[in-house]
């Protein structure tokens, strides 16, 4: 969008008495999302080359862990303080960025060096400190980055308790949540945005993990006991697209005893049903939905994404035959055309549509 | 800037007193009607994947229990049945277009059913280079972008598969560098036609596609040239003549002629992770290896710094 259309825009919102004062003079260009991940690609390269420098310059960071600790923390506010600084620096940003990253491998270093490692001492510890970055650090990239790394800290802490199964339910009972408020966190756009693009992409792969037909914990080399099974976190994943229908229908003023309400539900409960069998359907739908409401095409084109993502992992799912899996597919395909069939023909027909 | 994007920062430096209404009013959030063609198009796509997903993974399992005329039967109708809803929607309606995805995919399913029953012998790249070969008609009918997409993809599993089985007959070691480049030219020459085509056909003129064959070209190339840096003895060293007339066609065309932002920032990481390891290769084999290390890392913020600088000034210049 251009500063002449900006500015009709302006008039338009401040003609239907939805602005405030004047125009606000743009603060910086608005960096689309591919740049941000080639920054943040940058970032990592940075930091890696930056940690084998305090690896072979800094040995003695590394012999000791409150060392460790002490030096990544200091990186960390280093980074901050940059940030804060200088923060239409492009230079600066980068910088603060790979030193970052570099002050987190440390810390990371150093927590699970102190805490007991076969609990979920050390994880939790790393999330908490991750779940305090997010909203702190001035940069979309590092926001991101920090709420990404902390769902999956936090989901590595649930599984070393025995609870990995609901892990994935936690996190989509959290991105539904988060997306469908985000007009209300309005004021604090910068900090929410990052935050629910870093929850969405944990999401993903903490679901897509389903696939592997290993526990994370098994792939770390822990077998403690678990106590909460895969279908408890499906089931979370199905409440979160119930959550996210039902509030959808409620914003277009659809009430429940309506049929169409009613036939609407169904339809999510039944495509959450598949999700049992075939992990992901519920929640990649979710994202879609949700980012369409939204209109953030970035977000639904992630949920797009996941789908696929989940389609062609799931032949490499283990719990099932490929025969099993051929009939969910099908059973999936029917439920979602037969809900297209009624969504055209009895939820939303032609004429009522067009008249709303 | 997008629409949504500008309305949410105004509203968060506090000029916006309802967001939602300003959304809806700047017809960033959807009505019923869009909400209507939405749904149709999410839920008719999704249904027709996974049916197709359900028939090839249904193949692959080689149920014992069904004989090979019953799976022939099986599989050769629903064939029939999906070109026959092409043909019954028309390539106009988005469901016409929706069964003749699946009866491609399908006929893939059908060309691996055969390769299975009677054990042709034949290697794997066959099966891809004729499931191309034989749907290439109708994916000229079809007039679809995400269909010409997945005769691309089916083109470069063949490619790659071909030069797995056949290494080259003087080194085993040059069957990765000559599967790269054949992917890259391959792949560039699709992109280069893509372009050029969606200049005159409109259903063509979809961002995405080309934006992935970008990256499919630019991924071998980048790879070509990490070879050719790291294994300069056994390498071509074509790549080194190549990759910076590559660069330099995708910045005049992507910054000149028909300006994409995604491809240049996709450029200006492949010149990131290439010169870090050209730096590397040479840098980390001396005595000072920790300055090397922190020389390497400032670099590597300075490009990136200098790219996300310049990206953010073509996108500034596109907006003005």
């Amino acid at each position: 969008m251009n500063l002449a259309s900006a500015q009709q825009l302006w008039s338009k919102l401040a003609s239907a008495g939805l602005t405030v004062g004047n125009m606000p003079e743009a603060q910086e260009a608005h960096t689309p999302w591919y740049v941000r991940v080639m920054l943040g690609i940058a970032g990592f390269i940075a930091a890696v080359f930056l940690l084998g420098f305090v690896g072979v310059g800094l040995a003695f960071v590394l012999e000791s862990k409150i060392a460790s600790l002490a030096a990544g923390f200091m990186m960390i506010a280093a980074a901050y303080a940059v940030f804060r600084a200088a923060p239409h620096s492009d230079f600066g940003s980068m910088f603060a960025l790979a030193v970052s990253f570099t002050g987190q491998a440390l810390v990371v270093y150093g927590v699970w060096g102190m805490l007991n490692e076969r609990s979920a001492q050390p994880w939790v510890a790393i999330a908490a400190i991750e779940a305090i970055l997010a909203p702190a650090m001035p940069n979309f990239i590092h926001r991101v980055v920090s709420a990404y790394a902390a769902v999956l800290a936090l989901t590595l802490a649930l599984a070393s308790s025995g609870a990995e199964g609901v892990a994935g339910g936690l996190v989509a009972l959290a991105v539904a949540g988060l997306w469908l408020n985000e007009m209300r966190f309005a004021r604090r756009h910068a900090v929410v945005t990052p935050i629910g693009y870093g929850l969405t992409l944990a999401f993903i792969q903490v679901e897509g993990s389903n696939f592997t037909g290993h526990s994370v914990m098994a792939i770390l080399g822990s077998h403690g006991q678990t106590w909460a099974m895969p279908w408890m976190g499906e089931a979370l994943v199905a409440a979160a697209l119930l959550f996210a229908v039902w509030t959808l229908l409620r914003r277009a003023g659809w009430t429940l005893p309506e049929s169409k309400s009613v036939l609407s539900l169904a339809i999510a409960a039944a495509i959450g049903a598949a999700s049992f069998k075939a992990p992901g359907v519920a929640g990649g739908l979710m994202i879609v939905l949700v980012g369409f409401a939204n209109g953030n095409r970035l977000l639904a084109g992630l949920g797009i994404a996941a789908l696929l993502y989940y389609v062609s992992s799931y032949y490499y799912l283990l719990d099932a035959t490929l025969l099993a899996k051929a009939g969910v597919l099908a059973a999936s395909g029917v439920v979602l055309l037969g809900a297209r069939w009624l969504l055209l023909n009895v939820v939303m027909p032609e004429r009522a549509s067009a008249d709303a | 800037m997008s629409i949504r994007n500008a309305i949410l920062g105004w509203s968060e430096r506090g000029a916006i007193t309802d967001v939602r209404a300003a959304l809806d009013m700047a017809g960033v959030l959807p009505h019923a009607q869009h909400w209507r063609a939405f749904l149709d198009r999410l839920l008719l796509w999704s249904g027709a994947v996974a049916l197709a997903a359900a028939v090839v993974f249904f193949i692959a399992h080689n149920w014992n229990d069904l004989g090979k005329f019953a799976k022939f039967g099986l599989v050769e109708a629903l064939v029939l049945a999906a070109a026959l809803g092409y043909w019954r929607l028309g390539p106009e309606k988005a469901a016409g277009k929706a069964s003749l995805l699946v009866a491609c995919i399908l006929f893939g399913a059908l060309l691996a059913l055969f390769g299975q029953t009677y054990q042709t012998g034949a290697d794997t790249w066959e099966l891809f280079a004729n499931w191309a070969g034989l749907i290439a008609a109708w994916v000229i009918v079809g007039r679809f972008a995400a269909l010409w997409i997945l005769w691309l993809a089916i083109a470069n599993v063949a490619i790659v598969l071909y030069f797995q089985v056949r290494p080259g007959v003087l080194d085993i070691a040059f069957a990765g560098e000559r599967a790269l480049w054949t992917l890259f030219a391959f792949d560039t020459a699709a992109l280069a036609a893509w372009e050029l085509a969606a200049r005159r056909i409109r259903w063509l003129d979809e961002r995405w596609a080309p934006r992935l064959l970008a990256i499919a070209g630019g991924t071998s190339i980048t790879a070509l040239a990490l070879y050719a840096i790291l294994d300069w003895r056994d390498a071509s060293g074509m790549a080194f003549l190549l990759y910076p007339v590559w660069l330099g066609c995708a910045y005049a065309v992507y910054r000149r002629f028909m300006p994409d932002l995604f491809v240049l920032a996709g450029g200006c990481l492949s010149v990131i992770v290439v010169v870090t390891t050209f730096l590397a290769k040479h840098l980390l084999q001396g005595r000072a290896e920790a300055a090397a290390f922190l020389l390497i890392a400032m670099a590597v913020i300075a490009m990136a710094a200098v790219c996300g600088w310049w990206l953010k000034q073509v996108a500034r210049e596109a907006r003005t």
